[in-house]
């Protein structure tokens, strides 16, 4: 059991450390408000057919945002290398990856809590017929984009131009988990159900969740070793 | 040894030229354009060659911790993202005859375009980190999920465009024995062309590593 | 007496060499670390003493040779070994935006060390931080950060003390208590290693010496057998040459 409750260790901490500043939560979640208030009030005076592009509009915001969560995830550990004594913990590496890929989900769907509500609202979604199966695409798409984020923000926080390489490196890898969840979204949107139309993408999400969780578990501690 | 190889790519690479432009039909609806076709394919068959040289590098390194076999997927990376290139270029240069645009979103053409982005991806992270045994993991790391990743875009972006399946069966029908021959030896010709230039790359590298540790031993 | 030495080590690094890159850091460096002994290693910046430290705390993994710790592979151990390595480096190692009490607690979590409280009480009442400790650390002294970094350091008890330039920073009452604890540690029989290019106050604690340069250990010897102004005559002799 010591495994979780190391687990349980790391992302109390994660989350302590953001509690205690509002660190990147506070920049992401108005980071991305802006965005859905800015796309939707344009979006609208342009098409009135807004509701079309609502799926790309909901995932372009949790990118950008993840991006920002995940920029500022390692640079706290390396601010005085802290990465390094928790190495020297006994805590195996695999472990400190699960924390903070389960830390970064956590935040990210914290946004996604304040910032798809208010996007719902904004363009007049049937709430409670959309909320139940969004979640669940929700949840799945943040798996991923957090599976492959969190070992690719440990390499880009330890460049030069640290801020900018992470969507360089990302965006390309998470184009699976990009297109499924929007085509699901939209699904959803369109009021269709989900078991009949996206049963595949919904499958596809999942291999890529589990995929690159069990990879980057594997290979993380390669990474901080060079931290 | 070397010279014999080069001697055999350009032999193989006239083969290719001629099959293709002398020996192959010209194809009824596409007209001489379709030469190009054979020139697209092998382009997109070195480019995964590539990438698949660039995961088997990055394993090594990983397992290994030698430089040669970093070198290796580096180099890779540097002609797949050439390969790739081309491969995007003939691919649009084909598109304007057959459908009237220079791009389409057709899957394959999307998947490379995706395949093209992580290449270059992979070489910005080796040029951020330039020089340290960091870059070599962080490369290989990357180099490693982006290969995973490979099949899993192609899908995702087959299912989202499910539109052009037209153009596989004009290419599958379409094709006489002769096009399949003009095919084959222009792919085993790009392939031949492939592992030349990695071996010229993998060279130059090696050597310039050498150069590097004897300054050092000098300054000691 | 070498031979001796060889048998009793506990903490072993054999042929330790190091490149990072192209750049040779360590080159052939061996030492050997008995319990209840205080090795102090003498080296100016850039001579590879950090690196070293690394190397024998296993976080760095040299290019060649070997560390064994009581006769088996620090890397093949893992963390059994890193259960009894306390680690002080340049970097403090602390999260900024947590308090002290809390930065301790999490490392101790992390030990599995189960009365944490009662421990981080003690130490931190040994260092004399206890006032500050429910205080954010960004709001911290350098030599603040230092005490608490060193009780971070202690948290688990370690067998093995590896300190890299332990004064940085530290105030003449932070280096009293410090001594003072590293002497009671040796006593008690704990392998402690040290690095500094403070002569005076390295020369002060140590048993044994070591010099370290341009990634060799140039000389080596107890201290009883050495004076301080010889030693200082030597350790200027040997870095004369060194390039900054």
């Amino acid at each position: 059991m010591k495994p979780f409750k190391d687990l349980f260790i790391l992302i109390k901490k994660d989350i302590l450390n953001e509690l205690k500043t509002g660190g990147a939560l506070i920049s992401m979640l108005i980071f991305s408000l802006l965005v859905v208030v800015i796309f939707s009030f344009t979006l609208e005076l342009i098409l009135p057919k807004v509701k079309l592009l609502g799926a790309v509009l909901i995932w372009m915001t949790i990118i950008f945002a993840s991006v920002i969560g995940l920029n500022y995830s390692f640079s706290v550990e390396k601010e005085n290398a802290a990465i390094k004594a928790v190495m020297l913990t006994p805590v195996d590496r695999g472990v400190i990856y699960m924390g903070k890929m389960l830390s970064n989900l956590i935040f990210i769907l914290i946004i996604e809590l304040f910032t798809v509500p208010v996007f719902l609202l904004f363009s007049n979604y049937p709430l409670m017929k959309v909320i139940p199966p969004l979640t669940i695409i929700l949840m799945l798409g943040t798996a991923g984009i957090s599976s492959v984020g969190t070992i690719l923000s440990a390499i880009s926080t330890s460049t030069k131009r640290r801020d900018i390489l992470l969507p360089i490196i990302l965006f390309p890898i998470i184009i699976p988990v990009l297109i499924g969840s929007i085509r699901c979204t939209e699904i959803i949107f369109l009021g269709r159900s989900l078991r009949e139309e996206a049963g595949n993408w919904i499958a596809m999400l999942g291999a890529y969740d589990i995929l690159f969780i069990v990879v980057s578990f594997l290979i993380f501690e390669f990474v901080l070793e060079e931290l | 040894m070397k010279i014999f190889f080069g001697i055999i790519l350009i032999l193989s690479l006239l083969a290719s030229i001629i099959t293709v432009f002398l020996v192959a039909p010209v194809e009824e609806t596409m007209g001489v354009v379709q030469k190009i076709f054979y020139f697209h394919v092998a382009t997109a068959w070195v480019g995964f060659l590539a990438f698949f040289v660039v995961f088997i590098g990055s394993i090594g390194y990983l397992i290994k911790k030698s430089k040669q076999w970093d070198i290796v997927a580096y180099s890779s990376a540097g002609i797949g993202v050439l390969f790739t290139t081309l491969c995007l270029i003939s691919g649009s240069l084909w598109a304007k005859p057959a459908w009237g645009v220079w791009w389409v979103w057709d899957a394959r053409l999307i998947s490379t375009l995706v395949l093209w982005f992580m290449y270059v991806a992979y070489l910005i992270l080796r040029f951020e980190t330039e020089g340290s045994e960091r870059s070599a993991v962080f490369c290989a790391i990357l180099g490693i999920i982006g290969f995973l990743d490979i099949p899993i875009v192609f899908m995702s972006v087959r299912w989202w465009r499910t539109v052009h399946c037209d153009l596989i069966v004009v290419e599958r029908t379409g094709l006489t024995p002769l096009m399949l021959l003009a095919l084959l030896i222009s792919v085993f010709s790009f392939t031949l062309l492939y592992f030349y230039l990695l071996m010229m790359k993998y060279e130059i590298e090696k050597t310039k590593d050498e150069i590097a540790s004897l300054k050092e031993k000098l300054r000691e | 007496m070498r031979l001796k030495r060889a048998l009793m080590a506990t903490l072993k690094a054999e042929k330790i060499k190091k490149y990072f890159g192209q750049r040779k850091v360590l080159s052939n460096v061996n030492l050997q670390l008995e319990n209840g002994e205080l090795y102090v290693l003498f080296g100016p910046n850039g001579s590879g003493k950090t690196t070293f430290t690394l190397i024998i705390s296993s976080l760095l993994k040299p290019t060649e040779g070997l560390v064994t710790f009581e006769n088996k592979d620090i890397y093949k151990q893992d963390a059994s070994y890193r259960k009894k390595v306390g680690l002080l480096t340049h970097s403090t190692f602390l999260y900024e935006n947590l308090t002290g009490f809390e930065n301790l607690k999490f490392y101790g979590a992390l030990y599995g060390i189960l009365d944490i409280k009662r421990r981080i009480d003690e130490l931190s009442l040994l260092f004399e931080i206890e006032t500050r400790m429910n205080e954010s650390v960004r709001n911290f002294s350098r030599g603040m950060k230092q005490r608490l970094s060193i009780i971070r350091t202690l948290i688990h008890n370690p067998e093995v003390i590896l300190m890299d330039e332990p004064y940085t920073g530290l105030d003449e009452i932070g280096v009293q208590i410090l001594e003072g604890q590293l002497s009671n540690y040796r006593k008690s029989g704990k392998v402690i290693f040290m690095t500094t290019h403070n002569l005076l106050r390295g020369y002060g604690i140590a048993t044994r010496i070591g010099i370290l340069s341009r990634g060799r250990i140039l000389f080596e010897s107890d201290k009883k057998k050495i004076e301080r102004n010889e030693l200082n005559e030597i350790y200027r002799r040997l870095i004369r040459n060194e390039t900054f």
